[in-house]
């Protein structure tokens, strides 16, 4: 593959593949415990492994967001996130295999989540639909898979 | 299939394993302080079906009030923040604005 014209996305395509994945991940994560209610299951599983404290602690900071973008970043973002990041440590998972079914894989993401969104859209899945949410996925989905799609590979199998 | 594509995909299934725990732990628990069993005739948990016009009961079945606004795109009047807001009206009169996530954790039901 000549990779003369691809993207610099790191010094190893596969690092800075895993490594965009999980901070993008860490981000969304700490969307949620700094904003979210805390009626989410994750707050009862921090609570029974005893990071209760710590995360108050963080609530606690009161960090806030720039009001007129505050509900897409509180709300919307965090789905762009784990759609981006499941793309981005799936790429990761497959680089440099050539096999066609590393692409169910890497796709699978943007279909859950952009999939959901539209049978939440016709009331076939359980959640509120928001044009947003669906907005945030497609976009960090389509951005995801350009990375990985075009990030340098060694085709090896 | 050889041994490098079934470790990817016992890795791609962990993987996937774990982006579902996540997106389970985003959703809302319907963790009320009482989910225990219905007080009495006919109520069941506050948990999504909140309308204008819901009548509210605590778990004794005693009523608390009434939803008289739900509104998905409000705002906190204390904070500012955007979110789903509803408009209680108690028993007694008053009237008070809740945040409508914060409202399915206070213990309340309504009739089926």
């Amino acid at each position: 593959m000549d990779v003369s014209c691809q993207p610099a996305v790191g010094k190893n395509p596969k690092d800075t593949l895993f490594l965009s994945g999980f901070h993008l991940m860490f981000v969304g994560g700490l969307i949620y415990v700094l904003w979210r209610n805390e009626g989410l299951w994750m707050f009862r599983w921090f609570r029974f492994l005893g990071l209760h404290p710590l995360v108050s602690g963080i609530r606690s900071l009161g960090l806030d967001v720039w009001a007129p973008v505050r509900e897409i970043v509180i709300f919307s973002l965090p789905d762009g996130l784990w759609t981006a990041s499941s793309v981005l440590l799936f790429g990761w998972v497959w680089h440099g295999v050539s096999h066609p079914i590393r692409f169910f894989w890497i796709l699978l993401p943007g279909v859950l989540s952009i999939g959901g969104e539209c049978l939440q859209a016709v009331g076939l899945c359980p959640g509120t639909f928001d044009p947003n949410d669906l907005w945030a996925c497609i976009i960090s989905f389509g951005a995801a898979l350009g990375l990985v799609v075009f990030s340098p590979s060694p085709r090896n199998e | 299939m050889n041994k490098i594509l079934l470790s990817r995909h016992l890795l791609s299934v962990l993987l996937l394993s774990i982006l579902i725990l996540f997106a389970f732990g985003s959703k809302d628990s319907g963790s009320s302080p009482s989910p225990s069993p219905s007080p009495s005739g006919g109520l069941v948990p506050l948990v999504g079906n909140i309308y204008p016009g819901t009548e509210v009961f605590d778990r004794n079945g005693k009523h608390v009030g009434k939803i008289i606004e739900a509104n998905p795109n409000g705002r906190d009047p204390y904070t500012g923040e955007k979110c789903r807001m509803i408009t209680v009206q108690y028993a007694d009169g008053t009237v008070e604005p809740k945040k409508w996530d914060a409202a399915l954790n206070f213990g309340w039901f309504v009739k089926k």
